[in-house]
């Protein structure tokens, strides 16, 4: 065992990769809010739709990929 | 309920501080949804550029505009093509962005753009959650067109595109992977949950 304790290292390592993740939110949304600084109001929604609405869209385009087809339409 | 109202985010881009647009009057009337709008639109500038630069690809965008030859509307071809897309022995009512650059690709037709002020083309961004379902739609079509090209129900497939523009390649690939790797993503929090609720 490389590591006296393994929760310890689990929660390091936890850590790390967090930090690089966060890394990345912080270069990519102050570029945007550097662009749009008038959506520096609701940019929590960046964050929620990174982590959690961005593979929930697409979980939900997987399991409805049927729907764009003609045949699926209902007719206005 | 008020019919939604779209404003033009991408104009905002302008560093001339003369030019105004309505979001920029009224910064209080900026939603959520438009925020979000705005976040992905802007996403896509790194990859338009990264897919020119290093994959050699333009971007088309028909839904946005689109101006058709009469000489190309005149090949009957190309109009059951576009009009008609068939995938996986359906008709599908989306996806014509890359139903006409395929068809222009394969039939020898050459590609230019304009580096203009004047020929930027903006995006409507929606103010309802109507973008949610637009980014659902979008999603569907990459990975129906990601699934086409690699199994390769058109052309070109996943080899000629490889040899063509390694770079495309490679992201038609990972756009496949991406529903997968959602998958991925919630288990692996499933998994930590159970077993580090702390971590997860």
């Amino acid at each position: 065992m490389p590591h006296g304790n393994t929760e310890l290292t689990r929660i390091s390592d936890s850590l790390l990769f967090g930090i690089y993740n966060v890394y990345g939110y912080v270069t990519g949304y102050s570029s945007f809010l550097r662009a749009y600084p008038i959506c520096f109001k609701h940019f929590w929604v960046m964050f929620i739709y990174d982590v959690f609405l961005k593979h929930v869209i697409d979980l939900y385009a997987l399991l409805t990929l049927r729907t764009e087809y003609w045949d699926k339409k209902q007719a206005n | 309920m008020p019919i939604s109202r779209s404003q033009n985010l991408l104009q905002c881009r302008s560093t001339d501080p003369s030019v105004s647009s309505p979001l920029i009057d009224e910064p209080d009337s900026i939603s959520v949804f438009q925020t979000l709008s705005a976040r992905t639109a802007y996403g896509l500038n790194g990859t338009m550029a990264t897919r020119y630069g290093a994959g050699g690809g333009v971007t088309t965008l028909t839904g946005a505009c689109v101006a058709v030859r009469r000489s190309l509307l005149k090949k009957k071809d190309f109009c059951e093509e576009y009009t008609n897309e068939v995938n996986f022995g359906q008709r599908r009512t989306t996806g014509d962005d890359h139903c006409l650059t395929r068809w222009i690709q394969n039939n020898g037709w050459r590609t230019v753009w304009q580096r203009h002020e004047l020929a930027e083309v903006g995006i409507y961004t929606a103010s309802t959650s109507r973008h949610i379902s637009q980014l659902t739609r979008w999603s569907r079509t990459g990975y129906i067109a990601a699934l086409n090209t690699i199994f390769g129900l058109k052309e070109p497939d996943i080899l000629q595109l490889w040899k063509r523009h390694p770079i495309l390649g490679g992201k038609t690939v990972s756009r496949a992977l991406r529903p997968w790797f959602s998958v991925f993503h919630f288990g692996v929090w499933v998994y930590v949950m159970f077993t580090s609720p702390g971590i997860g």
